[in-house]
């Protein structure tokens, strides 16, 4: 974070911070640190993938420039399917966090 | 009057949501350069800019739809096996349960750890992406604020100097340095809550249905001055005045950053409220000052104590006739703290890890005798705040 200016005013004071970031959630603080790594990764990919999104959307046009692309600015019936894109990605990355498990290494096969 | 910016940019939820009203009034954006100074680097959608970069945008985005399928679907899983998990212990899933049985048949399950982790760790990549957007480009936010600062319709004033009780300075919702600690807290929590509300209150839809819900004094009507306590960074106190343009509409919050970016946004919607730095205890107006105090998830968010002297403060200043119509978790008939294990699990979690430090403050102080003590005549059947609802609670101050 940069540098904040004492001679600028900010009109804050002290905040009394979390203690969030000792949490372990998973029984191993390296699991729970996957959690926010795998998160992380997905907020990447999303971007790359929405961002190619648009750029295939001005590329059906001609002439696109990187100002272009900033500025583009998806129809109300593109923003729907991309949100229903969205939902659809977010299931295909992270339903296999609601995977129950069950079985140990050791457990006999079903007859 | 009708500004331009009341006329260009307007989308078509907040001309429904205001259409139904009476000599209400529409606010949107207009082109950068509202005020002097003004930056909107990659224009505005309706009456919120839009993020500075695609990639942010996108990844807030991600977050959202992320957010939403935790809520939903992880957490269906969750109730499921929590119904195993008690019943496997001979437990009845519908019974009442106490808070330290249901962390002790909860807390190691390892899909329940998933849910609980999942959501602060996304809870946090938010507050961290926003951040990093803003302090990254210091200069140029800080400048855009402090011409803002000097700029109208409406005013803004700031108390460097006030003393903030403990209780304020708590990094609520895991946003870091809270609503007082960091000076792009207004900026942070408002695209933080857009995230946060999945998308259903970027044009401010919820604020204003809940303004719009909000009745005018039942002894004459009459609304000249409206105080919103807590106001954040002003949906609320916004909406209010399209409510009801005529009156002179005030938010007052304790959180500096928080007023600053409220007044910055106001003065680009063009529209006239004022905001001030100040206390909900002690909000320095005169006795019987407003027709209506109204509130939006303030209660929860302080002291008991706090809480107390805040109903206190509204009935100091509200004139005889006046309303006060706080809206928070329990104020839709549902006045108690949950009691099965889910949800008392779900509230200790958010109490302790999502930092919703004040929440058991809040459960446990009862709203209805405060009232009554107060001088209110209460009633809990009040028009509902939203349309999933069927009441809110409401005080009258007697005439």
């Amino acid at each position: 974070m940069a540098k904040q200016d004492s001679a600028r005013p900010t009109y804050t004071s002290t905040a009394i911070k979390a203690d969030v970031d000792k949490a372990v959630f998973l029984g191993n603080v390296v699991l729970d640190n996957m959690m926010s790594v795998l998160i992380a990764v997905g907020t990447e990919v999303w971007s790359v993938r929405r961002r190619m999104m648009v750029l295939e959307k001005l590329l059906e046009q001609k002439g696109v420039t990187a100002d272009m692309i900033e500025a583009y600015m998806p129809s109300a019936e593109d923003a729907k399917q991309w949100q229903e894109d969205r939902d659809a990605f977010v299931r295909r990355t992270f339903s296999a966090l609601a995977n129950e498990g069950g079985l140990s290494f050791d457990a006999k096969r079903p007859d | 009057m009708f500004n331009r910016r009341t006329l260009l940019g307007v989308s078509a939820a907040t001309v429904a949501a205001a259409s139904l009203l009476p000599g209400a009034k529409v606010y949107a954006r207009g082109k950068a350069g509202s005020f002097p100074g003004d930056i909107e680097p990659r224009g505005t959608v309706g009456r919120v800019e839009r993020l500075p970069r695609l990639d942010l945008e996108s990844q807030q985005d991600f977050l959202t739809g992320l957010r939403g399928w935790v809520n939903k679907d992880l957490v269906k899983v969750c109730r499921d096996r929590t119904t195993r998990i008690l019943e496997k212990n001979g437990l009845d899933p519908k019974a009442d349960i106490s808070l330290e049985r249901a962390l002790e048949l909860l807390k190691d399950d390892p899909i329940l750890g998933t849910r609980w982790r999942a959501w602060i760790s996304l809870q946090q990549a938010t507050w961290r992406q926003l951040l990093d957007e803003f302090h990254g480009n210091y200069d140029r936010y800080m400048s855009e604020m402090e011409a803002a600062d000097k700029a109208g319709p409406g005013t803004l004033e700031l108390n460097p100097g006030m003393k903030l009780p403990d209780y304020t300075r708590h990094e609520i919702h895991l946003q870091p340095g809270g609503y007082v600690g960091d000076p792009f807290a207004g900026h942070v929590y408002h695209y933080g809550t857009n995230n946060f509300f999945a998308d259903r209150n970027n044009q401010d839809e919820l604020h204003i249905e809940q303004a719009r819900a909000i009745p005018p004094p039942p002894a004459d009507g009459k609304v000249r001055r409206i105080l919103d306590m807590g106001c954040s960074c002003g949906q609320m106190t916004v909406a209010l005045k399209e409510r009801f343009p005529d009156a002179e509409v005030w938010g007052i919050d304790v959180g500096g950053p928080m007023v600053r970016y409220a007044h910055m946004r106001a003065v680009d919607l063009g529209v006239d409220v004022n905001f001030a730095q100040r206390l909900a205890e002690d909000t320095k107006f005169p006795d019987g000052h407003f027709d209506i105090v109204t509130s939006f998830i303030l209660h929860h968010e302080v002291s008991t104590e706090a809480s107390k002297q805040i109903i206190r403060e509204a009935h100091r200043v509200l004139r005889r006739g006046g309303v006060f119509y706080p809206i928070d978790f329990f104020t839709h008939g549902e006045l108690s703290h949950p009691k099965r294990a889910f949800e008392l699990a779900h509230w200790w979690w958010a109490h302790r890890w999502n930092h919703e430090v004040l929440y058991y403050d809040y459960a446990n102080v009862d709203y209805l005798g405060e009232m009554s003590k107060a001088g209110f005549i209460v009633d809990q059947n009040g028009p509902p705040s939203r349309s999933d609802y069927k009441v809110n609670l409401m005080g009258v101050k007697p005439v």
